[in-house]
């Protein structure tokens, strides 16, 4: 898929998404800005496995962003492509406590889940493959590892509340 | 791949799970799959924070170190169990013959053995870790496997690795010293811990280290009305080092101090217009995340500061050079206008008065050429002719233009060309123009 169709593509998806989130105005400029970024930043990457969670990244940090400020002064603004930086989890009071609280909340989680999806979950962790861990766990096809690791997402998250973030809005 | 089992990969995005192949599935499929792009797009956020290895260590210590395979734990079921039922076998053993003995010592018609079999048992004590009065300097003392102790002469070492996993339904609680399952325990009269299993239930131990580390300190700054305070100035102070942490709090008023090591600190908020909060002894333990809430900061006095901002030019030592700077103002306010722009200097402060060439006798004109003439033949003569040759046509006006005034201009250098009464035109060596001027019959000399 050439790079220009991967970008048309992204851009219809994202606006949905964003629009999930946001009002639709606002989702087709997050869009529109996230598209500059790729493209005036990160031009030389071409492929969809590259250009997506890229793609996810700056989306997510701008909806953040996009909220804080509309919490702040009670409106939804456009935020220019330069207020938003690329993500430095360490620098920000308020994101290391987003980020200190959704751990305690998936630790709170992760302690309920059964002992299969917990070793799993483990194994994950430690950089294991879906295919090492097939072996460890002798599974007897890897589609087997694939859904119990489906369910043991759908359950974890079921268990914070249906979003890693902040639980159900 | 199918489509179904691509939808499956999901859960491997954020831990980073999927092989090359399995990623490139995955996003050509989230292009064309709104459903699967969104749940991608929300598993971000859990991206974002596992990529952090502070967090994944805390989750995998929390996931603790499980049998790898189901073999194994099946395995280690096996010989838990085993072990339990050893220890069990030598209950009724020993117990027995316990039984044995007492009968035959003690017949059974004894009412002090009645009485004390007709007395319930004493009840179990099971192990609070907050009721242990060790100092907490003496935990790492605790031998390491523990003991486990059956009646007066069994003793059974349970090695870590024939752990039974624990029960799901009663995870282990998160402190630096952690006792999973319902293991009753004893502290030893020397300190150590003793594992008592009951005829019911043989349980693990595990004692288990907290991942050491610094400490955090966070909170929020507000005023008397709840509103956060930006910019106020945090300083922890550790009291047993002295060592001094500072830091400003954001634009919400929240503020972070990590890698503290652990200690006791106090700390002081400071903010203009408020008064100073102060806390005292605040204890940090190793790898703690101490949140100390909001902050109330007080109103203050009102205090006025005046900043200088201008600062003295400092004395030059390293040159004797005494230059200043006129600018373009500075000479349109002067009132002493005039043709000689080194007679601007004249007013300067600190610079030494210019003395006059020629005493005031030649045209500033004739000055500038002077002066641009010794320097280099700068032409600073605006609209003037260059001197040709060094010379320049002049016109002199004298007192007394008698022949023996005109003798003394001829020796001073000066050709007459023309006279008109007491003016005289002719030319004069740029250099001869001063000696000239000297003479006190010359009134003034002007370019012609």
């Amino acid at each position: 898929m050439e790079r220009e169709e991967i970008l048309a593509k992204l851009r219809e998806r994202i606006v949905a998404f964003a629009a999930s989130h946001l009002q639709r105005d606002t989702a087709e400029d997050v869009a529109q800005e996230t598209l500059m970024l790729l493209h005036e930043k990160y031009a030389h990457l071409e492929r969809a496995e590259d250009l997506l969670p890229l793609s996810f990244q700056i989306v997510r940090f701008k909806i953040m962003s996009l909220r804080r400020k509309a919490a702040r002064h009670g409106e939804y603004n456009q935020v220019s492509v330069t207020d938003i930086p690329l993500p430095d989890l360490d620098s920000n009071p308020a994101d290391y406590l987003e980020r200190k609280e959704m751990l305690e909340r998936l630790t709170a989680a992760v302690e309920q889940l059964g002992e299969r999806c917990r070793e799993l979950i483990r194994l994950k962790l430690q950089g294991k493959s879906f295919a090492e861990i097939q072996k460890i766990m002798g599974a007897g096809a890897i589609n087997t590892v694939y859904t119990w690791d489906s369910r043991c997402r759908k359950h974890l998250l079921e268990l914070m509340g249906g979003d890693w973030e902040r639980g159900k809005r | 791949m199918s489509g179904d089992q691509v939808r499956k990969l999901v859960g491997g995005y954020a831990t980073g799970t999927l092989t090359p192949e399995e990623r490139q599935a995955l996003f050509e499929a989230a292009l064309e799959d709104q459903e699967l792009f969104d749940a991608l797009a929300r598993e971000q956020s859990l991206r974002d924070l596992l990529s952090d290895s502070a967090a994944r260590a805390q989750l995998l210590a929390v996931l603790g170190d499980a049998p790898t395979t189901w073999r194994q734990r099946a395995a280690r079921w096996m010989w838990g169990h085993a072990v339990g039922l050893a220890a069990v076998a030598c209950f009724l053993t020993v117990g027995g013959y316990v039984a044995r003995q007492a009968i035959f010592m003690h017949p059974p018609e004894s009412p002090a053995t009645e009485q004390a079999a007709a007395e319930p048992a004493p009840p179990r004590r099971v192990f609070d870790p907050g009721s242990v009065k060790q100092p907490a300097s003496a935990m790492p003392k605790l031998p390491a496997p523990p003991v486990v102790r059956q009646g007066p002469a069994v003793a059974v070492v349970l090695p870590p690795s024939v752990v039974p996993p624990p029960p799901p339904a009663q995870p282990a609680p998160r402190q630096n010293v952690m006792v999973a399952g319902s293991t009753d325990l004893d502290t030893g009269s020397n300190g150590t811990l003793h594992f008592e299993p009951t005829m019911d239930s043989i349980s693990e131990v595990r004692v288990r280290a907290a991942i050491a580390g610094a400490g955090t300190l966070t909170g929020s700054i507000v005023d008397s009305s709840g509103a956060a305070v930006p910019g106020a100035q945090i300083e922890v102070k550790n009291l047993m080092t002295g060592a001094v942490r500072n830091t400003v709090s954001g634009p919400e008023g929240i503020f972070v101090l990590s890698s503290l090591e652990p200690a006791r600190y106090s700390l002081t908020a400071k903010a203009t217009g408020f008064k100073t909060y102060q806390s005292n002894d605040l204890a940090v333990a190793s790898g703690a995340q101490l949140s100390l809430g909001k902050m109330p900061l007080a109103l203050g006095a009102l205090t006025e500061e005046i900043a200088v901002t201008a600062a003295a030019t400092p004395v030059q030592t390293a040159s004797s050079e005494n230059s200043k700077l006129m600018d373009a103002s500075q000479l349109a306010d002067l009132t002493l206008k005039g043709r000689d722009l080194f007679g601007v200097l004249a007013t300067m402060p600190q610079l030494p008065a210019a003395r006059p060439v020629g005493g005031g006798k030649i045209d500033p004109a004739l000055v500038a050429l002077i002066r641009g003439g010794s320097r280099g033949g700068a032409a600073v003569a605006g609209g003037r002719p260059p001197a040709s040759g060094g010379e320049v046509n002049v016109r002199i006006t004298v007192t007394n233009a008698s022949a023996d005034s005109l003798a003394q201009l001829k020796k001073a250098g000066f050709t007459i060309t023309r006279q008109a009464g007491t003016e005289l035109t002719g030319r004069v060596a740029l250099e001869k123009l001063e000696t000239l001027a000297k003479l006190p019959f010359v009134v003034w000399i002007a370019p012609q």
